[in-house]
């Protein structure tokens, strides 16, 4: 570019207004051109300024950090859109927001888990721990005179300290702002105790001339402690049972400061709104903590033998009630069968047990019964009044026993009626028949089956000798030789009569009878007949016979028996054996 | 649950406690138990809808003897000044306890509670005492802790006056 020079001109030049114009921006393009090119770059800027990510990007968050710093319009404004945001993030992926919290959450649900399992594992150790010794039984006892539970006077014993309660409360107001407690019965007027505290701080404070910073630190009430802290803002109270180590001091300290460094804002300006400090719940269960005895030394051996040996003779003695029930179970079912015997009542008298009742006789011994069952037959008197049970059993065996029936004879009572079968002597058929109402019960006794034996040998015995005869010759009256050997013969038969006869009670009458044809004198045979009688007892030689009388006599009635009689048989003489006594009893001899 | 301190201030034996006693339990004594230092009660009420725990601090009497400390006083959102109609002293006391409410809490609201109204007949304070107060802009209420005129009234207006200050 060329520059006039004013120092080179010789004349001053003719101007025209074109020129002119042109000179001036010439002119100032010389003088403004930096200023020119930087307005420029500037007005570029302005333009641009409404676009431009970049620098917005650079300036947002300043801007954000300053405007929170001056109100909280910022985040109210913002609120709405982050929520909205947050939703649809979760309705979005779910997933996402898991991950996300989960490292924060799950600490705090185990730890959560961890505080709830570690207190219940506490107590049923503490439980278990003191149920087998002497001061469990002491603790039981008392559980049972207060109605708490076990667990609940178990704690209260083994408890070195526990924070029951813990007060967050504005210093200057002594309004509430924060209470937890343990599961405890707690106070129900948590605000008047707030109000109370600070009362009485300040009341301590000025009674006694302290400074801003002095004040009450503890007081006790009953088991319970109450510890204070002092912040500049707030104060932290717990209640406190037993005696609390020194370190809890700085667990309460250290809250009450987190506490005042975090929620500044609402401890400055109290609205009475507790909802403001909902935040510092957690920190306040911090301050909920105990202690509890550790493991005490272990129960005395010799306490446990003791236990020991009181179970045992629980069970035995439980044991040796169970068989004692049993046996005597056994006993009474047994009584109950056996016929004969009925228990009516058990009584005690001086640890001896007396047993009531009736019994047959004939029954089995009760003491054999007892013994059989296992009892002790010492311990037992037995006062059974006799009876007589009218079952046929016991008629059977009472008939039986007044009897003594021989073997051939079978007894057995239906329907009160004996009956009697089989074979017997004359002597036991008459016992029988006397017997009749002596057994009392038996009303009537069949012997329609029951044979008596001796009569039926006498009745043998006089068919065999009613059945001989003796025959003579003609005219003779002398016994021929086998007439001799069969009067022999009939001596046994009628020896032997004679012995049942006595038997029976029987006097029998033996009539030899002499008898002849009709041929002859009458004279003649009539001494016939007798010589023909005689002969025949002659030839018999029966002495000493005791209930049997032998009579020769004649004997005439053969005439008129046959209506035509062989003459020879007629010369005879027959046998003919007579009763003298009836037998008694309906079974007897023929006449 | 939103809670706000008030304090009764008055002589002694103006009838404070009775006020508070008939207020939460609504029972009377004749019997006189002058309060040692301050006494605490609560009372939940609700004031449109919003449920708002009262914190009543009952102060001791005020006299010659005991004077009423500033710390009890401080943090409340409202206080009753109480006298006695039966007595004139005790509205001089109010006067000073009023000026010492103003120094520690600033322009909080109270009400001023005639006492014993019941015994009407012996007031020995002026009938238009209630209304030269009033003239200054006091909220007003003559009452009876034993028959409990005015009671509820009072408290519900320094609530009302609170909640919405
Ligand atoms: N007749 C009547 N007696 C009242 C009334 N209020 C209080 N009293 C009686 O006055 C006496 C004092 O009552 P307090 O309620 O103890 O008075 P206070 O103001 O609490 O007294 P200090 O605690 O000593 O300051 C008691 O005997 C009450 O029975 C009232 O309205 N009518
Ligand atoms: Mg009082």
């Amino acid at each position: 570019m060329a520059f006039p020079t004013h120092g080179t001109s010789t004349s001053p030049p003719r101007k025209s207004p074109d020129s002119g114009a042109r000179d001036l921006k010439k002119l100032r393009s010389i003088l403004l051109a930096p200023e020119q090119s930087q307005i420029e770059t500037i007005q570029e800027k302005i333009e641009s300024l409404t676009v431009d990510e970049q620098t917005v990007g650079r300036v947002l968050p300043h801007a954000i950090l300053l405007r929170s710093k001056q109100d909280k319009q910022l985040a109210r404004s913002l609120s709405p859109l982050i929520e909205d945001g947050f939703i649809h993030s979760i309705e979005k992926s779910p997933q996402k927001v898991v991950d996300a919290i989960s490292p924060i959450m799950a600490p705090a649900i185990r730890k959560s888990i961890l505080r709830a399992l570690r207190g219940m594992v506490q107590s049923l150790n503490q439980t278990l721990e003191h149920s087998i010794s002497w001061k469990g039984l002491q603790w039981r006892i008392e559980s049972l005179r207060t109605g708490k539970s076990f667990a609940e006077i178990v704690l209260l014993h083994t408890l070195r300290f526990r924070v029951e309660q813990v007060f967050l409360v504005h210093r200057e107001t002594g309004l509430l702002l924060q209470h937890v407690a343990a599961e405890v019965e707690t106070i129900q007027d948590e605000e008047v105790v707030s109000g109370m505290l600070t009362a009485i701080q300040d009341f301590v404070r000025d009674s006694f001339g302290g400074t801003q910073s002095d004040s009450l630190e503890s007081f006790r009430v009953g088991e319970l402690t109450v510890w204070v802290e002092q912040g500049s803002k707030a104060i932290l109270a717990g209640v406190v049972r037993g005696t609390p180590p020194l370190e809890l001091h700085e667990v309460f300290l250290q809250v009450l400061e987190t506490i005042q460094i975090e929620f500044p804002d609402e401890l400055n300006i109290v609205s009475g709104d507790q909802r403001q400090f909902e935040g510092t719940r957690s920190y306040l269960e911090d301050c909920l903590q105990a202690q509890f005895e550790g493991p005490s030394s272990k129960s005395s051996p010799f306490l446990l033998c003791i236990f020991i040996l009181l179970i045992v003779g629980l069970l035995t003695w439980g044991i040796w009630i169970y068989l004692d029930h049993q046996q005597w179970r056994t006993f009474f079912l047994q009584a109950e069968k056996e016929p004969g015997i009925i228990v009516t009542s058990i009584d005690e008298s001086n640890g001896t047990l007396i047993v009531n009742g009736l019994r047959d006789p004939l029954s089995v011994e009760p003491t054999d019964l007892a013994i059989q069952a296992g009892l002790d037959i010492e311990s037992i008197q037995f006062h059974l009044e006799p009876y007589y049970s009218v079952s046929s059993h016991f008629l059977e065996l009472r008939v039986r026993s007044r009897l003594q029936p021989p073997e051939s004879v079978s007894l057995s009572v239906e329907n009160t009626i004996l009956v009697v079968t089989g074979e017997a002597s004359h002597q036991w058929v008459s016992q029988l028949r006397s017997l009749e109402h002596i057994v009392p019960g038996v009303t009537n006794i069949d012997t329609e089956h029951l044979n008596d034996t001796d009569v039926a040998q006498f009745d043998s015995l006089r068919n065999t000798i009613e059945g001989k005869h003796f025959v003579f010759k003609k005219g003779r009256t002398r016994l021929s030789e086998a007439n001799k050997g069969k009067a022999l013969a009939m001596t046994k038969d009628m020896q032997a009569l004679d012995i049942f006869a006595e038997r029976l009670g029987q006097k029998v009458r033996v009539e030899l009878r002499g008898q002849t044809s009709q041929e002859g004198s009458q004279l003649r045979n009539k001494q016939l007949r007798i010589a023909r009688a005689k002969a025949v007892l002659d030839g018999l030689s029966v002495e000493g016979l005791k209930s049997t009388r032998i009579e020769p006599v004649e004997f005439r009635g053969g005439a008129s028996d046959h209506v035509n009689p062989d003459p020879a048989a007629l010369r005879q003489v027959s046998i003919k054996v007579i009763l003298e006594t009836r037998i008694k009893g309906g079974k007897g001899l023929r006449e | 649950m939103i809670q706000k301190k008030i304090c009764m201030l008055g002589a002694f034996a103006v009838g404070k406690t009775s006020f508070v006693k008939q207020y939460v339990t609504g029972i009377f004594s004749e019997k006189y138990h002058t309060t040692v230092g301050v006494k605490i009660d609560k009372k939940m009420v609700e004031i449109d809808g919003q449920p708002i725990t009262l914190i009543l601090w009952d102060l001791h009497g005020e006299d010659e003897f005991q004077k009423i400390r500033a710390s009890y006083l401080r943090g409340s959102s409202g206080y009753l000044l109480v006298v006695d109609g039966t007595r004139q002293k005790t509205i001089a006391v109010v006067e000073d306890l009023h000026r010492m409410a103003q120094e520690i809490l600033g322009e909080v609201p109270f009400v001023l509670v005639i006492n014993k109204a019941d015994l009407s007949e012996q007031w020995e304070i002026q009938k238009d005492a209630a209304e030269r107060f009033r003239a200054r802009g006091w909220m007003v209420i003559e009452g009876s802790a034993k028959t409990g005129e005015g009671v509820e009234q009072a408290f519900s207006q320094l609530t009302k006056s609170m909640v919405d200050d």
